[in-house]
């Protein structure tokens, strides 16, 4: 298998729904200085 | 369990093969099995749709943290030895499965089966697959351990940062009406629903870190670097204990007072954040509305979660020590400021807690490295499941502390700052024990490393720490136990030879190196006690004659006459430098044939029973 490609898909993988949840606690964290 | 598929000989990477292929494998784990911590997401609908208390919705969590303590200390041996594609398989099958035997218990309204599927089974596959990727990656890093560390465990904090928006959008979407985040109502259904799609959409996620995981191959090293660049220093230590005599050591539990201490402390403002902002500033000119509060907890978080990576990175520059001793006595400072100062500012409340919670994960994520500088990466994830044991004990404390102090206080007639300050003074005393503790922590002594010298990753290299030990110890029994604790844990030893019956003969696989030589680092002074040729040539679990006491077999002089450079006339015969016309027919200079194990085993014995160290081994035992 292609590595590079095999790399991207993993930390992909990972990435994406760790993003998901940052951007959500990044929602939250404004709260705090609304 | 371990064979074929699982098993750690097949998960050894080829050549090639980027080491950047498995934090993402590691992260897979860890950002599912982190879920835990938003269990509290759960709670609400299932005290509304099954009428428990506060206190009954709450076992779930409790309990699963009970366990993965539990099962990482208990099972943290077996986890190291069949390695991590088999741990992380079983971790995803007791995660997965918790979740749907906990659905299952929802749909019944049977709540114990949640509270025993997601706790108890679960509470396994949290234990099981908490360590595993840790001491995988500290492998596949030799040169940046903290950060590797960083990783895994900043994953464990993710985990609850993906899990709680998704879970509330799931229960939402599957039937449970909220207003103002209160529940009104839970259509049947719709928490069994939302614990199965949990289970199932894990297992397909967790499922990439089983296919992708790998172990370094024996003896691999990053590109251009050598042990001899890695920063060192009289804690970091080159040689190897294994778990069970890790726990004997005083610097183990120095290290289990520092991290229930720091624990402890952190714990103790992430418990009562929300609350404590609110008393703190919601009656002052800075008032503090509920939404500003739950953005302060979600802060908090993040600062533990970032703390994680960033700190434990660090301390691959300044050292574990020196980062601890940052953790735990400007943690102190910290909470100083805040009993002082940051009742009347709330930028400097925040502040402070925001360096806290980062000291708190930050502690988490340190850990394993400082570990991995004491004690070596032999048995790293076993140790490290023995140290966990400090989280679950913290998990009872802090809460412990800062409630039931907050409830006196409260019922003292005391409000606002007031409920907190003693707290407050308690955390910065723990942290200030931890920091002594912090600094207790010496080298660990000689007679704990293993009686052979280990590779870097983990697998028997040679056996001249045999010998050396030998030469140096002078307790018979104390070599005995030493010699026995390595061996029975190491997969690859285990099986490396069979020199329980016939001791030096078998397993001395090289005729001059092996009985001839081995006879005298016996004859220095230790034959009789715990010496055996087999000791020096014998790096698996039934050879090493140490454990075994084979001198009452083989290699004792008193029986078989066995002196000095002659042969050994044992079971097989085995004679210095001249072929061996015993049972195994193991000839002088070649390696072992036959009895000795199969090929694969005797490949191990090859890896491991270096002739080489073992002539070293003889020198250093003359």
């Amino acid at each position: 298998m292609n590595r590079p490609f095999l790399i991207a898909f993993a930390w992909l993988w990972v990435g994406a729904p760790f993003a998901y949840g940052a951007y959500q606690l990044v929602l939250k964290v404004t709260q705090l200085f609304q | 369990m371990s064979a074929g598929f699982l098993s750690r000989s097949r998960i050894v990477a080829p050549n090639g093969w980027s080491r950047w292929l498995v934090p993402p494998a590691a992260l897979s784990v860890h950002l599912a099995i982190g879920q835990v911590y938003a269990w509290s997401v759960f709670k609400a609908p299932l005290e509304k749709y099954l009428n428990l208390s506060g206190k009954e919705s709450a076992l779930p969590f409790q309990l699963g943290i009970v366990m993965l303590g539990l099962s990482a200390a208990v099972l943290g041996t077996r986890v190291e030895k069949n390695g991590p594609r088999w741990a992380m398989f079983v971790s995803l099958l007791c995660f997965c499965s918790g979740f749907m035997l906990a659905a299952l218990g929802a749909y019944t309204q049977q709540y114990w089966l949640v509270v025993l599927g997601y706790g108890g089974l679960g509470g396994i596959g949290l234990g099981v697959g908490y360590i595993s990727p840790v001491s995988t990656l500290i492998k596949w890093f030799p040169d940046r351990p903290g950060m590797a560390t960083g990783i895994a465990i900043m994953g464990f904090g993710g985990g609850a940062l993906i899990a709680s928006p998704w879970s509330a959008a799931m229960l939402g979407a599957f039937g449970v009406a909220y207003e103002k985040g209160k529940v009104l109502a839970v259509a049947d259904d719709a928490i069994a629903t939302t614990f199965l799609v949990h289970g199932l959409v894990y297992a397909v996620f967790m499922t990439l870190g089983v296919l992708l995981v790998r172990v370094p191959p024996e003896g691999w090293r990053p590109k251009g670097w050598s042990p001899a660049d890695s920063k060192t220093g009289a804690l970091i230590t080159t040689n190897q204990v294994s778990a069970r005599n890790a726990i004997r050591t005083p610097q183990f539990w120095c290290l289990w007072v520092v991290l229930c201490l720091n624990v402890t402390a952190g714990i103790g403002i992430l418990e009562k954040a929300s609350p404590m902002i609110l008393d703190f500033f919601g009656k002052t000119s800075m008032a503090v509305t509920a939404t500003a509060a739950a953005g302060f907890v979600a802060l908090l978080s993040l600062a533990n979660m970032l703390g994680r990576i960033v700190w434990s990175s660090a301390s691959d520059v300044v050292g574990r020590k020196n980062i601890y001793r940052l953790y735990l006595g400007a943690g102190a400072i910290m909470y100083l400021v805040i009993a002082l100062i940051g009742i009347e500012e709330k930028v400097v409340f925040i502040g402070c807690a925001i360096v806290i919670l980062s000291f708190y994960g930050a502690g988490f994520a340190t850990i394993p490295a400082y570990l991995r500088d004491l004690f070596g990466t032999y048995q790293v994830g076993a140790i490290h499941g023995r140290l966990l044991t400090a989280w679950s004990a913290a998990g009872v404390l802090g809460p412990l502390i800062i409630n039931q102090i907050a409830d006196s206080q409260k019922a003292a007639g005391y409000s606002g700052p007031a409920l907190y300050t003693t707290s407050l003074y308690i955390m910065i005393g723990l942290l200030v024990i931890g920091f002594l503790a912090n600094e207790l922590v010496r080298p660990v002594k000689a007679r704990f490393h293993e009686a052979r010298e280990l590779g870097d990753l983990g697998k028997p290299a040679a056996t001249t720490a045999a010998a050396t030990t030998t030469a140096k110890a002078s307790k018979p029994g104390e070599i005995a136990a030493k010699a026995s604790t390595a061996p029975s844990e190491t997969s690859g030893a285990t099986k490396t030879s069979n020199a329980g019956e016939t001791g030096a003969a078998k397993t001395s696989n090289t005729g001059e190196t092996g009985a001839a030589k081995t006879t005298n680092a016996g004859a220095t002074g230790n034959a009789g006690k715990a010496s055996n040729p087999g000791k020096t040539g014998t790096p698996g679990r039934t050879g090493n004659s140490f454990k075994k006491g084979n001198r009452a077999r083989t290699g004792n002089p008193a029986r078989t006459g066995n002196t000095g450079k002659m042969a050994i006339p044992g079971k097989t015969g085995n004679t210095g430098k001249t072929p061996i016309p015993g049972k195994t027919g193991n000839t002088g200079k070649t390696p072992i044939p036959a009895k000795t194990a199969n090929p694969a085993k005797t490949a191990d014995a090859a890896e491991t029973a270096n002739t080489a160290t073992t002539a070293k081994t003889a020198e250093a035992g003359k």
